[in-house]
């Protein structure tokens, strides 16, 4: 009876044992060089994209009116001596007032593309933040650490789960 | 042995029928959690506007309806606190005057953050609507309409894949895609 009990007593210990082990062997802790994340995810390039297709846009309005400016000035020069005096006022006020415009347009693209780059990379860090939080909470990770060279003095490569999110946020940044 | 083959026919055919009708709920709805907030799409299929109408007004034909509903494309997409408390509207913005521009914009700049890839197509929403709620529910609904450039146009109608794709400048959700397969918005 009691080799029975002792026998039972050594078949629950060894499972919790090889539980204990089994456990202390998952990844619990990882790290992600942020910087390669960030600037390979496809949801970075579709904001540069993005930003450069109305930077193209501001671009060409600007060019624009600066030729429309450009050639009031060369109307200007070439008919100077033949305008009257109210002419010549004329002329002046209305390069002066195209300046103006040129000068607020381009205050006011410059501000607008400013604020939409902030607006995206923002948009860009918090959409790979929500795909990196689904992906350790899937994965059964703890804690993973992100850093760029140097920020993470040692990390061994099996804890080094950068190429795997990769592939992860890219795959899930189109959401079927 | 009859009774093995029987219950394994049961079995299989349960197994099925769970799993596709699993997909079925599950093909119409679209999710995302990002910056504390979701972002949800959701399919209006022609049948369930022709239901809708014909609870109205039952003397229109069922399938007239359906089939004047199938020439366009309708979307609702909800922004909503993910803890679903408080108010999207207020919980990003610092006073008034960006309560006021943040209203406007959802009001009446979607269309412009808004757009569908139909092969390889781009059709911007013809129609979008924010849902009045009157501050009772913490997220907004905005619903998005889409027609084809004519009624011959074979991509809006036949092409495989639709990307719904949502430019955010409101909430730095950034650019986000919703895919639909044809057969997806054809079993909705």
């Amino acid at each position: 009876m009691l080799a029975k009990i002792s026998i039972a007593i050594s078949f629950v210990a060894l499972i919790l044992v090889s539980c204990f082990l089994l456990g202390t062997q998952n990844k619990t802790v990882a790290f992600a060089n942020t910087e390669k994340l960030v600037y390979s995810f496809k949801g970075m390039q579709a904001a540069h994209d993005a930003y450069n297709l109305k930077q193209q846009q501001i671009k060409g309005e600007l060019e624009k009116l600066n030729m429309e400016y450009q050639s009031l000035i060369q109307h200007f020069k070439e008919n100077q001596k033949s305008l009257s005096e109210k002419q010549e006022r004329e002329e002046i006020q209305a390069i002066g007032s195209k300046e103006m415009e040129l000068k607020n347009l381009d205050e006011k693209t410059k501000s607008e593309l400013r604020e939409m780059d902030e607006k995206s990379t923002q948009g860009v860090l918090n959409q790979v933040d929500a795909l990196v939080k689904k992906y350790a909470e899937d994965e059964g990770y703890d804690l993973v650490l992100g850093g760029n060279d140097g920020n993470i003095l040692y990390g061994s490569e099996v804890l080094d789960i950068t190429e795997d999110l990769i592939k992860h946020i890219n795959e899930n940044y189109e959401d079927r | 042995m009859k009774i093995a083959k029987v219950s394994f026919i049961f079995f299989f055919c349960w197994t099925f029928f769970s799993c596709s009708s699993k997909s079925l709920s599950e093909n119409s709805d679209r999710e995302k959690n990002i910056n504390g907030l979701l972002l949800k799409l959701h399919y209006i299929s022609p049948k369930t506007l022709a239901q809708r109408e014909n609870a109205n007004d039952n003397s229109i034909n069922m399938d007239s309806l359906e089939k004047y509903y199938s020439r366009s494309l309708q979307f609702v997409l909800s922004i909503v606190p993910e803890d679903e408390k408080g108010d999207v509207m207020t919980s990003s913005v610092k006073n008034y005057n960006e309560y006021a521009e943040l209203s406007h914009e959802m009001n009446f700049e979607m269309e412009k953050m808004v757009y569908l890839t139909i092969g390889d197509k781009i059709y911007y929403p013809v129609l979008s609507a924010m849902e009045n709620i009157y501050g009772m529910k913490a997220g907004r609904d905005i619903i998005f309409s889409f027609v084809p450039a004519s009624l011959q146009d074979s991509t809006f109608y036949q092409s495989d894949s639709l990307c719904f794709t949502y430019e955010d400048q409101l909430f730095n959700l950034g650019i986000n895609h919703f895919t639909y397969s044809r057969k997806e918005l054809n079993i909705n």
